[in-house]
């Protein structure tokens, strides 16, 4: 079970286990002046699990929104997670994003992957450029 | 709290081995912080009230005994004003009746803010010096045998 799926800048570790969500985000534009299709270079996603245990494959698939339809961008690899054999712990599952494309304004959603079925998802709106 | 295990960083790269295209734009996530918005949920939970026991004369007239108590009530109300509040308004869950004449009414302020402060001086209010002597406590006095006033913390 996922109880939270959040986008934000970047995720620091801390010495004690523990990590920090830097600059929850909702809304993405080209920077002043430019132009779509446009890049951020890093990204990242955080997702808080219980009520999972063993080996699962994760993966992420973001879409987009066109003319009422949700188009697939891209399917990533899958990467192998272990969730231990706790099935009441919290698990934090830190996932930084690199090279994430835009082509077009609209609302874009980043779906959480498990074993192949759709778990959890994230939307984030790209916005007109200024 | 539940201690959070994290997992290491799962990394996706969404160029997936691609070579990255050219002419793309740098995106930007324009976020507002505002200031802190704090709450202080301990101190929210609780309110200072007054809660009053009025011990009536056997002998009173149950007319005049109910003057007499709204007459007390609203004598608080102008007080609690004075120091500088909004009134008081009349727990009705909270008081009760007992038997052999006796009655509890729990006061709660209308503004919070420095309620414990004004709730303490309107407590010494109702069996103090200054009070005591005065028509309207004499008038009181006529059905009311004992006032007694104390503070109490409830639930906002």
């Amino acid at each position: 079970m996922v109880w939270h799926f959040v986008a934000c800048r970047e995720i620091a570790h801390d010495a004690d286990g523990s990590v920090t969500l830097r600059q929850l985000v909702h809304a993405i534009l080209p920077a002043p002046g430019e132009s779509y299709p446009c890049i951020r270079e890093r990204l990242a996603l955080y997702a808080l699990l219980t009520n999972g245990r063993g080996r699962h494959e994760i993966a992420l698939e973001p879409t987009r929104f066109e003319r009422g339809q949700e188009i697939s961008v891209l399917k990533t690899g899958a990467r192998t997670v272990d969730l231990g054999s706790d099935p009441l712990a919290v698990i934090g599952m830190p996932m930084p994003l690199r090279n994430v494309i835009f082509q077009e304004a609209g609302q874009y959603t980043f779906h959480l992957i498990c074993d192949g079925k759709a778990i959890a998802e994230e939307k984030l709106l790209l916005k007109e450029p200024t | 709290m539940t201690p959070v295990r994290n997992l290491d960083p799962i990394e996706f790269d969404l160029l997936e081995g691609q070579a990255r295209p050219a002419g793309l734009s740098q995106a930007v996530m324009p976020v507002t912080a505002l200031p802190l918005v704090e709450f202080d949920l301990a101190s929210s939970r609780a309110i200072t009230a007054l809660a009053i026991t009025l011990e009536m004369k056997p002998t009173a007239d149950p007319a005049r005994v109910a003057l007499d108590v709204l007459s007390l009530i609203d004598e608080l109300q102008r007080y609690d004003r004075r120091l500088g509040g909004e009134g008081i308004h009349w727990d009705r869950s909270r008081s009760n009746a007992e038997s052999g004449g006796t009655v509890r009414i729990v006061l709660t302020p209308n503004a919070p803010e420095g309620a414990e402060e004004r709730m303490a001086k309107i407590a010494e209010f109702v069996t103090g010096p200054q009070r005591e002597g005065s028509a309207t406590h004499d008038k009181q006095a006529e059905s009311i045998l004992r006032f007694e006033a104390v503070l109490i913390r409830i639930a906002a």
